[in-house]
C-alpha cells in the first residue's frame, strides 16, 4: 500500500505536529494545516490533503476526537479536539524526539569539528 | 473505538471524510478568491495544494480497512461488474468452465466406475475368483469349478480369504396360475450377501438358518423382474412362489442396479 507523499518529516512527525497544534486549541483540517504551514514558516513542504490520513490514524488510536461544529466564519466544519491519551501520548513523542535530535545534532556538531 | 462499532460505522466515518475534505477545498477557494484570484484559478490551485485527491481519500480509508480482505472483497465485487457489463463473454467464459468442468468430472466417473471401482461390492478390489489346476501339467486342465463337498473342504481349510462364497447360474421353472416361464437364476451360499456387502432393496437377505438342513427354500427376486411381473408390489415379500417345482419363500428384493444375476435367486438349500 502506498504511503502519502511526506517530503523532508519522517514517519509521525505529521502527527506530532497535528497533536502539538491542537494541545493548544481546538481546530479543523483546514485551519489546522494552515497553523502548521504558518508557524513552519512554510519550511516544511505539507500538502494539504496528506493531514488527512494523519487524522484518520489519530482518531482510530482515540488520541483526537471530532464533532461537527459551525466555524466563526459561519461554515460548517470538522472540529478535532486532543484527548488525554492524545496528550500523554504527544507529550512522550516529543520527548523521544528531543532526545533523537540532540543525538542526531551532536553527531553533526562532532563531524563538523 | 473497537473494531465491531467501527464496522458499522464506516459509512459514517467515509461520509464525514468526503465532507470534511470537500469543505477544505471551498474554504481554500473562498480564502484565494477573498485576496483577488479568479475563482477558477483559485479552484486550481487548491487542487493542487491539496495533492492527489483520490489517494488521501484512499489512504484515509485505509486507516479504518483490515485491507486484504476488503481488498479481496472489493476484487470480488470488480469481477461481477465486469462480467455482467458483458454478458456474452461472462456466458461464453461461463460455458466454457463449466464444459471443462463437466466433461473431466464425466471422464473420471467412467473410470472411476468402469474400471477403478467396477463393482458397487464391499472390497470389490479383494474378490478374487480362484482355479485348481495339476503343477505336472502346467498350462493345460485348469478347473474352476466345484463340487459342494470340495467348496465346503475349502472354506473349513482356508486361512487365507476372510470368506468364501459358492455361486452356480441354473435354470429355473417358474409356474404360475396362468402358465411357466423359464428363468436364469444362481444359487448362492447364505453368506453371499453378507460377503458382498450390500443391502436388499426390500426385504432380507438370506441367513446361515436358510442353509441350514431342511430349512424351507427361500430366494430373492431381481428387481427388475419384480417391477415387471409383480408391478413393483411390497406385499408379494413373503409369498411363496413354485419354482422348479417346489414350493419357495420369497424373501426380499435385490437393489435395482449393478447385479448382473437376471432373475431370483435362491438360497442353497444346503449347505
Amino acid at each position: 500500500m502506498k504511503k502519502p507523499e511526506q517530503r523532508d518529516l519522517f514517519p509521525g512527525a505529521l502527527e506530532m505536529m497535528i497533536l502539538r497544534t491542537l494541545k493548544r486549541q481546538p481546530l479543523h483540517g483546514y485551519a489546522l494545516v494552515q497553523h502548521i504551514k504558518r508557524t513552519s514558516n512554510d519550511l516544511l513542504q505539507i500538502e494539504e490533503g496528506s493531514l488527512y490520513p494523519a487524522l484518520q490514524r489519530l482518531l482510530k488510536e482515540e488520541l483526537v476526537k471530532a464533532e461537527w461544529a459551525v466555524s466563526s466564519t459561519n461554515r460548517r466544519v470538522r472540529t478535532y479536539r486532543l484527548t488525554a491519551a492524545g496528550a500523554k501520548h504527544l507529550q512522550r513523542q516529543v520527548s523521544s524526539f528531543e532526545r533523537m535530535l540532540e543525538g542526531i545534532t551532536r553527531v553533526l556538531a562532532r563531524g563538523a569539528s | 473505538m473497537n473494531w465491531f462499532k467501527q464496522l458499522f460505522s464506516r459509512p459514517r466515518l467515509y461520509n464525514d471524510l468526503s465532507e470534511e475534505i470537500q469543505a477544505h477545498l471551498e474554504e481554500k477557494i473562498e480564502e484565494l478568491v477573498a485576496s483577488g484570484m479568479p475563482r477558477k484559478e483559485a479552484a486550481a490551485v487548491a487542487r493542487r495544494e491539496f495533492g492527489n485527491l483520490t489517494l488521501v481519500q484512499e489512504d484515509s480509508r485505509a486507516v479504518w480497512q483490515w485491507p486484504t480482505v476488503e481488498s479481496f472483497f472489493a476484487d470480488i465485487r470488480y469481477a461481477v461488474r465486469s462480467l455482467r457489463r458483458d454478458l456474452r463473454f461472462a456466458l461464453i467464459a461461463i460455458s466454457a468452465l463449466a464444459l471443462g468442468i463437466g466433461a473431466s468430472t464425466v471422464i473420471f466417473s467412467i473410470i472411476y466406475n468402469g474400471l477403478l471401482n467396477p463393482f458397487p461390492y464391499k472390497d470389490a478390489n479383494g474378490i478374487g475368483i480362484f482355479q485348481i489346476h495339476d503343477l505336472d501339467q502346467a498350462g493345460v486342465g485348469r478347473r474352476g469349478a466345484f463340487s459342494v463337498q470340495e467348496f465346503l473342504d475349502y472354506r473349513e481349510q482356508n486361512h487365507v480369504f476372510e470368506d468364501m462364497v459358492e455361486t452356480s447360474y441354473l435354470r429355473v421353472l417358474y409356474t404360475y396360475r396362468e402358465g411357466a416361464m423359464q428363468l436364469t437364476a444362481a444359487k448362492v451360499t447364505s453368506n453371499t450377501f453378507e460377503f458382498l456387502g450390500v443391502m436388499p432393496f426390500l426385504g432380507r437377505w438370506t441367513t446361515t438358518e436358510d442353509a441350514r438342513a431342511g430349512a424351507p427354500p427361500v430366494f430373492l427376486m431381481n428387481y427388475k423382474f419384480w417391477k415387471e411381473q409383480f408391478n413393483a408390489d411390497p406385499n408379494v415379500i413373503g409369498a411363496t412362489i413354485i419354482l422348479n417345482n417346489q414350493p419357495t419363500t420369497l424373501v426380499g428384493i435385490m437393489p435395482p442396479p449393478g447385479f448382473n444375476t437376471s432373475a431370483p435367486t435362491s438360497g442353497y438349500p444346503s449347505p
